[in-house]
């Protein structure tokens, strides 16, 4: 079975035992928290998929920098993860369970990317824009690419709204090699 | 050189820019997860259809065949060596389509519509899909109409009917594409006014080339250029260089262009030359897609895959304009194995099979027909009239030679009636040799024929049977022209015909010499 497989399975037990007990939000959290973790540190990344590095050394360690911080119940998630010897999948799950989290709250991920940096009055204006157009809530972050030259471009899960000036500029010169118009 | 004015390169670029808007670009994206061997796991493309043309960097296309749980499969009609890990793919929001038109006449075009032959764009107007359902039971009529492929062997025992699919199966260098060839060729004579009057529609022909060698079809090409035929046919090439996603669309490429002819009411012929290489093409990227494997590798679904091919070919109905399409298949065999797998599957598809052998190639019996288990399903009830009543007995009479001819070999003594038929086995043997690229009208293959099975042969020596033929058809022309312009225009053999045709051929008897030995 691949990965993929595997992280939705296990991302969607703990979505619906979270449900069922309605600590939803309270998992939804802590599950962004080992998130933010396990991206930031690459040491952590390389601790879980590691062979050598014994599960129970690893459940230590899991215990360890997540004790306090997490609920229980997310804590217990993880060391149930652990357990089944699927720690490599770990990030693999959380994410997916943020997936999950944003399709069951109606919220979508939204990249723009623009030569400058958008003021927080144009990021709203944007974001409600997009709102209007997906009509569902829009998670926006923001990067800058020089590049462009002008205009934007918001990707939308697989949907990209191009309106950058480099996009335009690239059509335009489609247009002009398609044309079969001569001087004569 | 003209000068050029710089006010009309603007007016120019005015009217280029006219046509292009500014507004802002919504499209579909993923990101190529993996590539090689011309497959492609594409990650995103959410909303992808299956066999949509997908765009990958540097004019790069691909189509999606498979719709995994977190991926796309792809196959690449490009070279895959451009693009890597990592690179946008965007949808089309079209599935694998080809241009559709006259223009496509006289051209020799790829799998996907881009002409091959540098003669500049192809101005077509219309897309088809690739794959279409095929017509279902109400919108066809039986097969009725002949398709002369000028080869005497094949219109005399197996005829082809418009509409109809016959498979052309062999070992390799036993003259598949000859005969396929011949066909095209021989189509020519549709084209004409004379053929007009007389009620016969024109045929507008496909060949296309799967997995050959460029040389090869080549070669074809400039046989057609040379007799005239490219004027009403297409040629669509994938060759054996080409990746194996384009050899695998190449046959549904030609269907769709055939089927754009059929559907305005006209009569089209696509040869598919040939599937088996088709078939490895498919099972090449079905192994790398990892669907299972089935029998020599190939995947489940190579049945379907021919199949839902050939079942394109069609007799419409009346209502729907009588346009017909007709397919000629050709499959090469190993070592005359028939019971392999691709070869049985596409026998029991097809509506008959024209069997060619090595054994007789080698033998001198060209076209190497092997007439014992060439059969045409529905080919009768499209045969001429005339040709019916004569070659009645041909099939009959060769199947008792080739019974007695094994006998024969044993002893020598033979009885009368035993030796009669082997003299005349071996008459008309001889009298169906046919050269390459030399289709005969169907006028004079009747009177051949009629010749053959009235045994106006016997006192001919076997060596001067072809010259007297020739002679014989020679003498007709010039003396009773008008028997056969009574045959091809009435298209049956009526007494008082048979009558003069009998005494033409009595006159010209005792003037043949035989040449001395």
């Amino acid at each position: 079975m691949s990965n993929y497989n595997i992280s939705t399975r296990y991302a969607s037990a703990l979505m619906q035992l979270a449900q069922e007990k309605d600590i939803f939000l309270q998992v939804a959290t802590d599950m962004e928290t080992v998130f933010n973790t396990v991206r930031d540190s690459r040491e952590f990344q390389l601790m879980l998929t590691s062979p050598v590095i014994k599960t129970t050394d690893k459940e230590q360690v899991i215990l360890k920098v997540f004790e306090n911080r997490i609920s229980h119940d997310s804590l217990n998630f993880l060391q149930f993860i652990v357990m089944k010897n699927r720690e490599d999948l770990l990030f693999n799950i959380v994410r997916q369970f943020l997936a999950l989290r944003d399709e069951r709250l109606g919220i979508v991920n939204a990249l723009v990317t623009s030569p400058t940096e958008f003021t927080g009055a144009q990021m709203d204006k944007l974001t409600k824009k997009l709102e209007e157009y997906t009509r569902k809530k829009v998670r926006l972050s923001a990067q800058v690419n020089r590049n462009l030259l002008g205009g934007f471009i918001v990707k939308i899960e697989d949907t990209v709204i191009d309106a950058s000036l480099d996009h335009q500029l690239e059509l335009l010169k489609e247009e002009f090699m398609k044309g079969d118009s001569s001087l004569n | 050189m003209a000068e050029v004015r710089p006010d009309e390169v603007s007016a120019i670029l005015r009217k280029q820019l006219s046509g292009f808007d500014n507004e802002v670009d919504v499209y579909d994206v993923g990101t190529v997860l993996q590539i090689g061997d011309g497959i492609a796991r594409v990650y995103g493309l959410s909303k992808v259809m299956a066999s949509e043309l997908i765009e990958f960097p540097h004019d790069v296309y691909g189509m999606v065949l498979n719709l995994e749980e977190d991926s796309v499969g792809c196959v690449l009609f490009g070279d895959y060596s451009l693009i890597k890990e990592g690179d946008t793919v965007r949808r089309t929001k079209r599935v694998a389509s080809f241009p559709v038109g006259e223009a496509m006449l006289g051209r020799v075009i790829n799998p996907l519509g881009v002409p091959v032959d540098g003669k500049g764009p192809v101005h077509t107007d219309k897309f088809l899909p690739l794959e279409r359902k095929a017509l279902g039971v109400i919108a066809r009529a039986p097969v009725k109409q002949p398709l002369q492929t000028g080869i005497t062997a094949v219109d005399a025992m197996i005829p082809i009917g418009r509409g109809q699919r016959e498979l052309i199966i062999g070992d390799r260098q036993t003259g598949k594409t000859i005969i396929a060839v011949d066909t095209i060729i021989n189509q020519k004579y549709t084209h004409t006014e004379d053929a007009k009057k007389i009620g016969i529609k024109p045929v507008y022909c496909i060949y296309v080339a799967i997995g050959q060698k460029s040389s090869t079809i080549a070669q074809v090409v400039s046989k057609l250029q040379e007799h005239g035929a490219m004027d009403y046919t297409t040629v669509i090439v994938a060759a054996a260089s080409e990746p194996a996603p384009l050899q695998y669309i190449a046959p549904y490429s030609g269907a769709t262009l055939g089927e754009f002819f059929r559907d305005s009411g006209r009569d089209a012929l696509v040869v598919y030359d040939d599937l088996s290489k088709q078939a490895a093409a498919y099972r090449e990227l079905s192994l790398l897609l990892r669907r299972p494997p089935g029998r020599e590798a190939f995947p489940g679904d190579v049945f379907y895959l021919h199949s839902r091919l050939l079942e394109r070919a069609s007799k419409l109905s009346d209502d729907l304009g009588g346009g017909s399409l007709t397919a000629l298949p050709v499959i090469e065999t190993q070592q005359g194995d028939v019971s392999a797998y691709i070869p049985t599957n596409v026998i029991s598809i097809t509506d008959g099979q024209i069997y060619l052998e090595p054994n007789l190639f080698n033998a001198g019996v060209r076209p190497a027909i092997n007439v014992g288990i060439s059969v045409s399903r529905v080919g009768g009830n499209a045969q001429v009239k005339a040709m019916r009543k004569v070659a009645g007995s041909l099939k009959l009479d060769l199947a008792q030679y080739r019974e007695l001819e094994a006998f024969a070999k044993f002893g020598s003594d033979l009885d009368k009636a035993t030796q009669r038929t082997l003299a005349k086995g071996a008459r008309l043997v001889e009298l169906l040799k046919q050269g390459q690229y030399n289709p005969i009208p169907v006028e004079k293959q009747i009177v051949s024929v009629f010749t053959g099975t009235n045994d106006y042969l016997e006192s001919i020596p076997v060596e001067d049977v072809k010259r007297f033929e020739k002679e014989l058809l020679e003498f007709i022309e010039l003396r009773y022209n008008d028997i056969l312009e009574t045959i091809r225009v009435e298209r049956e053999l009526k007494d008082n015909t048979v009558a003069r045709l009998r005494s033409a051929i009595e006159e010209f008897l005792p003037k043949f010499k035989a040449s001395e030995k």
